[in-house]
């Protein structure tokens, strides 16, 4: 996870000044830092060693929060998408 | 008291509450950022609305996924964040459950053999050495490092339900009230499945009643709900009549009560 501050910090910074091509750029930079919080987290559950009820109902919830940050991953593609679309159309 | 064969590492639950807590900032900061872009997007378009017409369509539909991103990822960081406080209320019940239990183990000699732990050292779903996964074998009281506690399964969570449940239809609860997976989750969030949960924290705690058991009842409430000769609040069966019965009275039905409500929707428990 401290590269994905690493490289997350790098894209914050350049979103709020950035020419349109490179905001589309960091959006898609944080498509990867969701895809790697994704896979940091199943990880996490892959390895940890419990089990019972309230660890049964904890699977559910990863499962849950897993589905929402690909959604979110898809949501900030397809706005990389418009913002490129819209890009091509200025430049 | 038998079904002990689940078990946790405390150290795992830390490195992923750790884990979820990274991810929660990591979405936090992916959250600031759409809202940057956001308004960033709507800059271009005000500067672009008269020399590049044909682009606005464009930018404002980028705006507006940009927006339907930034409230999803505000939602999801809101999550994770509550997420990371129920992994930390998770520990903490272990924690207690573990120090009681090594507490309770001063002074006592238990040989090599298989036990009951409940029955040995008054802590149900506590192991006491080993890593068999039905009861556990007795570590020589050395008072050095603990095993991994044991909860109850849901198998045997289930069972206490059931048992309960008969209980209540013999004592004149209509079948119909009776919501074994509402309660479940009631214990599953209340108490871990440990039915000698305790909270010393919270403000029932603090008003000196601290809740307890399996549905985390405070003893005033345990001993108005409670049925005869069901009068242990840490006894799991007594436990479930008492909350069963205290739920149904205060919100009508099991699938009313606001956490069985909350988690029905896909949302976090609420405490009842």
């Amino acid at each position: 996870m401290g590269d994905v501050e690493q490289v997350g910090d790098d894209v914050w910074s350049t979103v709020s000044d950035a020419p349109l091509g490179d905001l589309v750029g960091a959006l898609e930079s944080l498509v990867d830092q969701l895809v790697k919080v994704n896979s940091d987290l199943a990880r996490a559950v892959d390895t940890m060693v419990w089990s019972g009820a309230a660890a049964d109902a904890f699977h559910t919830t990863a499962d849950r929060r897993s589905t929402e940050i690909s959604g979110l991953m898809h949501q900030v593609q397809h706005a990389a998408d418009a913002a490129k679309a819209a890009s091509d159309m200025i430049f | 008291m038998t079904g002990i064969n689940y078990t946790v590492e405390l150290g795992s639950v830390d490195a992923l509450q750790q884990q979820w807590q990274q991810g929660a900032t990591t979405v936090a900061k992916v959250d600031q950022a759409l809202a940057q872009a956001d308004a960033r997007i709507a800059e271009v378009l005000a500067d672009t609305t008269i020399t590049r017409p044909l682009a606005a369509p464009a930018l404002l539909a980028a705006i507006e996924l940009l927006k339907q991103a930034k409230s999803a990822a505000d939602q999801l960081a809101g999550a994770l964040s509550r997420d990371v406080a129920k992994l930390g209320q998770c520990a903490t019940n272990y924690r207690e459950a573990e120090e009681r239990v090594a507490g309770t183990m001063k002074g006592v000699a238990i040989k090599a053999q298989p036990v009951n732990v409940k029955a040995s050292v008054g802590v149900s779903g506590v192991g006491s050495g080993g890593s068999g996964s039905e009861g556990a074998s007795g570590g020589g009281g050395s008072g050095g490092h603990l095993p991994p506690a044991h909860y109850a399964n849901q198998a045997q969570v289930n069972a206490w339900i059931n048992q309960a449940f008969q209980i209540l239809e013999a004592n004149g609860v209509p079948a119909s009230e009776l919501n074994a997976a509402g309660v479940l989750t009631i214990i599953e969030h209340e108490s871990s499945g440990n039915p000698d949960a305790i909270n010393l924290t919270d403000s029932n705690a603090q008003a000196g009643h601290p809740s307890q058991g399996l549905m985390q009842t405070i003893p005033s409430t345990f001993n108005e709900y409670k049925l005869p000769g069901y009068n242990s609040i840490t006894d799991p069966v007594a436990n479930i009549i008492a909350g069963t019965r205290y739920a149904l009275s205060r919100y009508g039905s099991i699938s009313n009560v606001p956490g069985v409500k909350a988690v029905a929707a896909g949302e976090s428990y609420i405490g009842y």
